[in-house]
C-alpha cells in the first residue's frame, strides 16, 4: 500500500515529533515541592547508602525529621511522604524508589485519610506526584492510574504536556529545572522533610486532645480488602529485599475526636503481617505536645515534628541497629545542617521587647509605644498610636515600614539577600481605625542590631515621608510588660 | 462524536485503517462508510438514528418513483410528499416551539386568553443539514437534472457520510452520490493535504473559536453588566468565533473526506475580506447559499420575473436563511439585515451606481464597512433574546472609563492578548492564503521544513487549544 518515497518524510515527520513531544513533556512538568524531594533523594543516593526511608502521606513529612533522626540514630535517612498519597500508589513508589537504594528499615506512616480512591480533583492531583516519577511504560502504573482516574484523564496523567497546557504562560522553555521554591523563613525543608513555623490557629476547639476517651464505632471499617492487600504487598516487597519495616501513625489532634476504631483495626492488620506498629497518638504525654505543636488541626509543625522524630528515634534505637555512620562525610554534612539549624527546631521562650516612645513619624502620627514578642523565628509586633491624633484622609495611602537589621548578616532572609538589603522587613498599611497595629515578621535574625519605622507612600514610592524613628540596643528580655495592651 | 473529541481521536485512526484495508470492494467500503457514520451519529443521541435512516429511506424511494413517472402530476405529488415528511421533521423538531410561542403571542395581542406551553423535544444535530441534503436529491430528480441511483447503500451512505453528516457542507446529490459509486486508491498526496487542513480546523476551532468564546459568553450572557467596548469587543470576538467554528468544522470535514479519497464543496473563501453583504455570501456558507438560490430563490422566479419581484425573492431567501438557523426572531431580524443591504446593493448595481471597491483605500473602506455590517448582524444571530440584542445595540458606543477592563472579560491578561494575536495571525493567513494558496505552497516545501511546520502546527493546538477537562466544546452550527 505504501510507496517506497513516503518512508523519508514519515521518518522525518515522526522523529521530530517524538522529539518536540519528549521535549514539550519536559517544559511542562508540574512544579512542585515533592520534584525537590525526589532529586534529593536520587542525589543522596547516589553518595550514600540510605539507612530509614519513610514512605506516607503529608503526615509522615511533617512529623519525621531526618536531620533529627540521624543526629540521634547515627544513620542516613531520608523522607519520601507526599501529600494525600493513596496507599496503592505508595506501593508504587516503593518499587520505584528501591532501585536506587538498599534501606534497611523502612517506616510507613498510614493516615486514614488516604485510604479511599481518592475522587476529588484536588486529591487525584496529588498522586500524580508519585506517577511522574514513574516511567509511562509501566504496567503497575496503568493498572493504578485505572483504578482511580477516568478515560478522559489517562492523557493528562500521563503527559505533562496535556495536564498544564493550559498554563502555557507560565512555564520557561529553555530553563527545565521544576524545583520549588521553597521560603525558608516559612518552612524548614530537609530530605523530603517539611516543618513549618506556622503555630495552630483555632486552638479552642481540640484543646482537650489529651483528655478525651477515644469513642469506638466498630461497625465503621476503615480497611477493605484491596487497602489491606496494599498493605501487605509493601510489607512484602519491602521483606523480599530483607528490608524491616515498621509501620506508624502520626500524631493528628483529630484522632481522638474521629473515630479511634481505626488505630484498633491498623493494629490487628499490623499483627496480621507480623510486622510492629506505633500509633504515635498514644504518647502525647512522652512526645510532650501541646497545641503549639501543630501547624493546623491534623499536621504537626517545626517543634512537634522534632519532639515526634527524638522519640521515635529513640524507639529505633532500642529496636533496632544500624551501622554507626557518623564518620561518614555525607553524615557530617547533615550533622552541620542540624548544628546550624538547632535553634530552629526547638521552640523557644517567648522574650519580649517594649519601648515607650512619644515620637512622631508625621504630624498627625505619634507611635506612644513599640512591643515585640519573639519566638524562634517570628516576631510579633504591636505599634501604639496616638489615639488623639486622629488620621486625616490624605494619609489613606501610607503604609508604615517595619525593618529590623542583624548582627549577623548571615541570617538576613533569602529574599533580602537577594535584593542586597542589610535588613529584612515588614510593610503594613497605617489603618485608620484602632490606635493599636498588631502584625508579623518571620525573620531567621536571631539577634537585632536596630530597628527603623517610617512612612512611605503605597502607590509612588518617593522615600521616606516625614520623621524616621530609629530604635537601637535591642534587648529581648522574659518578663511581662506594662504595655498599652494589657 | 465531536471532531475535537477523544473518542474521535480514537475513532478516526481505527475507522481509517479498516477503510483502507477494505478499500477495493465497493459494497464493503460503503458498508464500513455507513456502519461507522451511524455509530458516529448515534454517539450524539441513538434514537435520532432512525430519523436518517427513515428520510433516507423516503428520498430512495421517492427518487425512483418520480423517475418512473412521466405524469407531472404524479411527480409533483411525490415531490410533495418527500418536502412534506422533511420539512415536516425539520418543523416539527426545529419550529414547533416556535410557532406555538408565537401563535400565543399573537392571540393574546389581540386580546385572547392561551396559557403558555412548549413540547418537551429535543433538536436532532444536523437534521438542518442532512434534510437539505436529501432534499436537493429529490428535487433534482425532479427537475430531471439527476438519475436516482439504484444502489440503497450507496444513498444511504451519502446521506449519512460522517465527515459532514451534522454540520455540512450541504452537499449536491449530483456531485457527492457519484463519488460512493467508484473506489480509490490510497494517495499520500491526498492523506498529506487532508490531514493538514484537518489540522489548521482544529486549529481555528481549538485555539481561536473557543478562546474567544469565552469573552463572547461573559459579555452575551450578561450584556447589562458591560459597558459599550466591552460589547464591542465581544460582538468583534462573535464574529471569529464563529468563522473559526464553522469554517474550521468544514475544514475538518473536507480534509478528512479527502483523507479517504473523497471530494467535498468548499465552504468559505475569507469572508471578512468581502468588500460588500453580496460578496460576502459568495463567501460564507458557500454550500447553504447556493443552496438556497437553486431551491429556493429559483423556484421563486429568480430574476425572470421582473426587477421588483427579484428584490422581493432575494429579500424572502434571507429571511428564510435566517430562520434556517434558528427558530427565533432575533435569526429572522438577522437574515432581514442581510436581506435588506443585498437588496440595497442590487438596486445600485442594477442602477448603474457604480461603487469603485477596487481601489486601495476605498476596498479597505469597503472591507470594513462590511465587516460593521455582518458585526451588527452578529449581534441578533449571537444574542440570548431579542430585548438583548436591543440592549446591545443601544449601548454599544456607552463607553465606560475603565478601558483596562478587556482583562476582566474571562480571559486572564495574557490569553487575552493571546487571542487578539491569533486573529491578527488568522486574518494575515487567510489574506496571503487567498493569493497564493498556503496551505498548497506548505505542501510544496522540502519535506524537512513541512514535516517541521505539521509538527509546529500539532504542538501550538496542543499547547494552545482549549480542551481538557472532561469536556470539549460543540461546534456552533450543530444547533442549526
Amino acid at each position: 500500500m505504501l510507496k517506497k518515497p513516503i518512508y523519508k518524510p514519515v521518518i522525518v515527520f515522526l522523529v521530530l515529533f517524538v522529539a518536540a513531544f519528549i521535549y514539550l513533556n519536559k517544559v511542562f512538568a508540574t512544579r512542585n515541592v515533592f520534584v525537590n524531594v525526589y532529586e534529593d533523594y536520587t542525589t543522596l543516593s547516589n553518595k550514600t547508602d540510605i539507612d530509614i526511608l519513610f514512605y506516607g502521606s503529608s503526615h509522615s513529612y511533617t512529623s519525621f525529621n531526618p536531620v533529627v533522626l540521624d543526629e540521634i540514630c547515627k544513620t542516613n535517612s531520608f523522607n519520601l511522604g507526599s501529600a494525600s498519597l493513596h496507599i496503592s500508589l505508595t506501593n508504587m513508589m516503593l518499587n520505584n524508589t528501591l532501585e536506587l537504594t538498599n534501606p534497611k528499615l523502612i517506616i510507613l506512616e498510614i493516615y486514614n485519610g488516604s485510604l479511599p480512591i481518592p475522587k476529588a480533583r484536588k486529591a487525584k492531583g496529588f498522586q500524580l506526584r508519585a506517577l511522574d516519577i514513574t516511567p509511562n511504560n509501566s504496567i503497575e502504573k496503568y493498572n493504578k492510574v485505572k483504578n482511580i482516574y477516568s478515560p478522559k484523564e489517562y492523557l493528562g496523567v500521563y503527559f505533562p504536556l496535556i495536564r498544564n497546557h493550559t498554563k502555557w504562560y507560565e512555564y520557561n522553555f529553555f530553563d527545565l529545572t521544576r524545583r520549588q521554591e521553597l521560603n525558608s523563613n516559612y518552612l524548614f525543608f530537609y530530605r523530603g522533610y517539611r516543618g513549618h513555623f506556622q503555630e495552630l490557629k483555632e486552638k479552642t476547639l481540640y484543646k482537650d486532645f489529651k483528655k478525651v476517651t477515644p469513642p469506638k464505632d466498630t461497625k465503621v471499617k476503615f480497611f477493605n480488602n484491596k487497602t489491606k492487600e496494599d498493605i501487605s504487598n509493601f510489607v512484602k516487597t519491602a521483606k523480599q529485599k530483607g528490608i524491616e519495616v515498621l509501620i506508624v501513625t502520626a500524631p493528628d489532634l483529630k484522632a481522638r475526636y474521629n473515630n479511634y476504631a481505626f488505630f484498633d483495626e491498623l493494629n490487628s492488620l499490623c499483627e496480621d503481617l507480623k510486622t510492629p506498629y506505633l500509633n504515635l497518638n498514644d504518647y502525647y504525654k512522652e512526645l510532650d505536645l501541646s497545641l503549639n505543636d501543630f501547624m493546623d488541626i491534623s499536621h504537626l509543625n517545626i517543634y512537634g515534628g522534632t519532639k515526634t522524630t527524638a522519640f521515635l528515634a529513640n524507639y529505633i534505637n532500642k529496636h533496632y541497629s544500624f551501622t554507626d555512620r557518623s564518620s561518614n562525610q555525607v553524615w557530617l554534612s547533615a550533622n552541620k545542617t542540624y548544628l546550624d539549624s538547632k535553634d530552629l527546631l526547638i521552640k523557644t521562650e517567648n522574650s519580649t521587647y517594649h519601648q515607650i516612645l512619644g515620637k512622631k513619624l508625621i504630624d498627625d502620627v505619634i507611635i506612644k509605644e513599640v512591643l515585640i514578642k519573639k519566638s524562634n523565628r517570628k516576631y510579633n509586633i504591636t505599634i501604639s498610636i496616638d489615639e488623639s491624633k486622629m488620621f486625616a484622609d490624605d494619609y489613606k495611602d501610607l503604609n508604615i515600614s517595619f525593618k529590623i537589621f542583624p548582627y549577623d548578616k548571615d541570617k538576613l532572609s533569602d529574599k533580602s539577600k537577594l535584593k542586597k538589603w542589610n535588613f529584612d522587613k515588614v510593610d503594613i498599611k497605617l489603618k485608620e481605625e484602632g490606635s493599636l497595629l498588631k502584625f508579623q515578621l518571620i525573620s531567621k535574625i536571631p539577634d537585632i542590631e536596630k530597628i527603623e519605622i517610617f512612612l512611605y507612600n503605597t502607590h509612588k514610592y518617593s522615600g521616606v515621608i516625614g520623621n524616621k524613628i530609629t530604635l537601637n540596643n535591642i534587648l529581648f528580655e522574659k518578663r511581662n510588660n506594662n504595655f498599652i495592651e494589657n | 462524536m465531536l471532531f475535537n473529541s477523544l473518542d474521535f481521536a480514537i475513532f478516526f485512526p481505527i475507522f481509517f485503517i479498516i477503510y483502507w484495508i477494505v478499500a477495493k470492494n465497493l459494497t464493503l467500503r460503503n458498508i464500513v462508510i455507513l456502519f461507522s457514520s451511524y455509530v458516529f451519529y448515534a454517539w450524539w443521541d441513538w434514537r435520532f438514528l432512525f430519523l436518517i435512516i427513515f428520510s433516507s429511506f423516503v428520498d430512495f424511494t421517492i427518487g425512483q418513483k418520480i423517475y418512473k413517472t412521466t405524469k407531472k402530476k404524479v411527480r409533483r405529488n411525490y415531490l410533495a410528499l418527500s418536502l412534506l415528511l422533511n420539512l415536516g421533521f425539520l418543523a416539527y423538531f426545529k419550529y414547533a416551539n416556535f410557532f406555538i410561542d408565537s401563535f400565543i403571542k399573537s392571540f393574546k395581542l389581540f386580546g385572547g386568553e392561551l396559557d403558555s406551553f412548549t413540547l418537551n423535544i429535543i433538536l436532532p444535530v444536523g437534521i438542518s443539514f442532512y434534510t437539505f441534503q436529501t432534499l436537493s436529491y429529490t428535487i433534482d430528480i425532479y427537475r430531471n437534472q439527476l438519475k436516482p441511483t439504484k444502489n440503497w447503500l450507496a444513498f444511504f451512505s451519502f446521506v449519512a457520510f460522517f465527515p459532514q453528516l451534522v454540520a455540512g457542507p450541504i452537499e449536491r446529490a449530483s456531485h457527492l452520490l457519484p463519488q460512493f459509486y467508484k473506489t480509490y486508491k490510497f494517495n499520500y498526496q491526498a492523506l498529506r493535504s487532508g490531514l493538514l487542513l484537518m489540522a489548521f480546523g482544529l486549529f481555528k476551532k481549538m485555539v481561536i473559536a473557543d478562546r474567544l468564546a469565552i469573552v463572547v459568553n461573559e459579555v452575551y450572557n450578561n450584556p447589562t453588566d458591560h459597558a459599550g467596548q466591552d460589547l464591542i469587543i465581544a460582538t468583534v470576538f462573535f464574529a471569529f468565533q464563529i468563522y473559526c467554528d464553522f469554517s474550521g468544522y468544514s475544514d475538518i470535514a473536507i480534509g478528512l473526506s479527502r483523507t479517504l479519497g473523497f471530494d467535498l464543496m468548499k465552504n468559505f473563501d475569507t469572508p471578512y475580506f468581502s468588500k460588500s453583504i453580496t460578496e460576502f455570501w459568495r463567501r460564507w456558507h458557500i454550500s447553504l447559499s447556493t443552496w438556497f438560490r437553486d431551491y429556493v430563490y429559483i423556484p421563486l422566479g429568480g430574476s425572470r420575473k421582473g426587477e421588483y419581484r427579484m428584490y422581493l425573492n432575494l429579500f424572502l431567501v434571507f429571511v428564510i436563511s435566517g430562520l434556517w438557523h434558528g427558530a427565533a426572531i432575533t435569526f429572522i431580524i438577522w437574515g432581514f439585515i442581510h436581506g435588506v443591504i443585498i437588496v440595497i446593493e442590487k438596486v445600485l448595481s442594477n442602477n448603474k451606481i457604480i461603487i469603485k471597491r477596487d481601489q486601495f483605500f476605498s476596498g479597505l473602506f469597503f472591507t470594513i464597512l462590511t465587516f460593521i455590517i455582518v458585526c451588527v448582524a452578529w449581534v441578533f444571530f449571537r444574542a440570548n433574546n431579542f430585548s438583548d440584542s436591543r440592549y446591545i445595540l443601544q449601548n454599544l458606543l456607552n463607553f465606560d472609563s475603565d478601558f483596562k477592563n478587556f482583562y476582566n472579560l474571562g480571559l486572564p491578561s495574557h490569553e487575552f492578548d493571546f487571542a487578539i494575536i491569533a486573529i491578527i495571525a488568522l486574518l494575515i493567513f487567510d489574506y496571503i492564503h487567498r493569493k497564493y494558496n498556503a496551505l498548497k505552497l506548505l505542501n510544496k516545501m522540502n519535506f524537512v521544513i513541512r514535516s517541521l511546520s505539521y509538527v509546529i502546527i500539532i504542538f501550538i493546538i496542543v499547547i494552545f487549544g482549549i480542551y481538557g477537562d472532561d469536556s470539549v466544546s460543540e461546534f456552533i452550527y450543530f444547533q442549526f
